[in-house]
């Protein structure tokens, strides 16, 4: 059963660097915008792992993430931090408000891939895409 | 604060995503007429106070933090190399541009636009999403460019607030534009720098208002 990410971003160029990179899985990827798009394709979805951004318009990753870890229905979906607001003060907000690993931009798709599997629960092979 | 002047303007676009208030200022030289070959000056705006004792050497680190995160931002997503070189942008340059600004504030607070030539926009957006140039348009490259503006200034604001001067950021915008340079006036302390990055000529525009 193939597993599900929510990138939450305001930027459309990150969720495609993130499809890019996990094209050779088998993980399907679904985007947000915002935090409040974030929220709703949380609650509709259920994905397996959420990649959030911090500074997003509408609603920022920080509010966001609390907002994901008070919902009954989202705050046991790790919450994966991709922000290029990486200072250490930042790290230490959203770890203590729940999120399970930050990764400072710029990122190579090392960075995210090692990440991956350990709050995916399983072990990332490439498939082949015919 | 700075100005950018449009000399024989043709066009641009502004990408705001969100609260536009710190970059308001942009704006305002945004929509100011462009006159013939003349200087387009725009008054000081109500947000920005008079400056004081700004910190010169504050100006210089973060000169060197943006180098420093050009130089990892650029290496990291695009696999480019950018180094920086001596001299400022004096004159509007001859060819498109694109311009990425962020605006931080707090302790220390001003903005950093980083003007990349279109051309190599264009090269930076096809590196990072893995496309040919043919197949961009000009808002992924505009994204690309914010995107990219965002991860470099993101790297000062950490550095930043490492050394005490904690603050936040803006959203990025995206200016585009012919013919257009960065001017100085004289409400905030301002460095300009250049970098190079595949021949192509990167300008950096930093300003600062700071009571530190």
């Amino acid at each position: 059963m193939s597993k599900k990410i929510l990138s939450i971003d305001d930027s459309k160029m990150v969720h495609m660097v993130i499809a890019r990179t996990l094209k050779p899985y088998d993980i399907e990827v679904i985007t947000a915008l915002n935090g409040q798009e974030g929220l709703d394709k949380a609650h509709q979805e259920h994905p397996d792992l959420i990649v959030l951004d911090m500074t997003m318009p509408v609603m920022d990753g920080y509010e966001a993430l609390l907002k994901l870890k008070e919902s009954p229905q989202t705050k046991d979906i790790p919450v994966m931090m991709l922000s290029a607001d990486g200072g250490t003060a930042s790290m230490e907000k959203a770890l203590q408000a729940g999120a399970v690993k930050f990764i400072s931009k710029p990122f190579n798709s090392d960075s995210l891939l090692s990440a991956l599997p350990e709050f995916l629960a399983l072990e990332l092979r490439a498939v082949e895409v015919v | 604060m700075v100005v950018f002047n449009f000399l024989s303007f043709r066009r641009f676009s502004t990408l705001l995503k969100g609260n536009p208030l710190p970059l308001k200022f942009l704006l305002k030289a945004l929509l100011a007429k462009p006159i013939g070959n003349h200087v387009v000056d725009v008054q000081p705006m109500p947000i920005c106070k008079p400056m004081t004792a700004v910190s010169i050497d504050l100006i210089d680190e973060i000169e060197n933090y943006v180098r420093r995160g050009a130089g990892d931002v650029f290496r990291t997503m695009l696999n480019m190399e950018v180094k920086a070189i001596e001299g400022s942008a004096s004159e509007p340059g001859n060819s498109s541009m694109v311009v990425g600004s962020v605006g931080f504030a707090g302790k220390a607070s001003g903005a950093i636009f980083i003007a990349v030539p279109e051309s190599l926009a264009n090269e930076a957006a096809s590196a990072m999403v893995g496309l040919l140039p043919s197949e961009l348009d000009p808002d992924m490259v505009n994204d690309v460019i914010a995107e990219l503006s965002n991860m470099i200034v993101g790297f000062v604001k950490s550095q930043l607030c490492d050394t005490g001067h904690t603050c936040v950021l803006t959203v990025p915008s995206v200016m585009r534009g012919d013919h257009m340079k960065v001017q100085r006036v004289s409400l905030a302390k301002n460095k300009s720098s250049l970098m190079i990055c595949n021949r192509h000529v990167v300008s950096i525009e930093i300003v600062l208002k700071s009571d530190v």
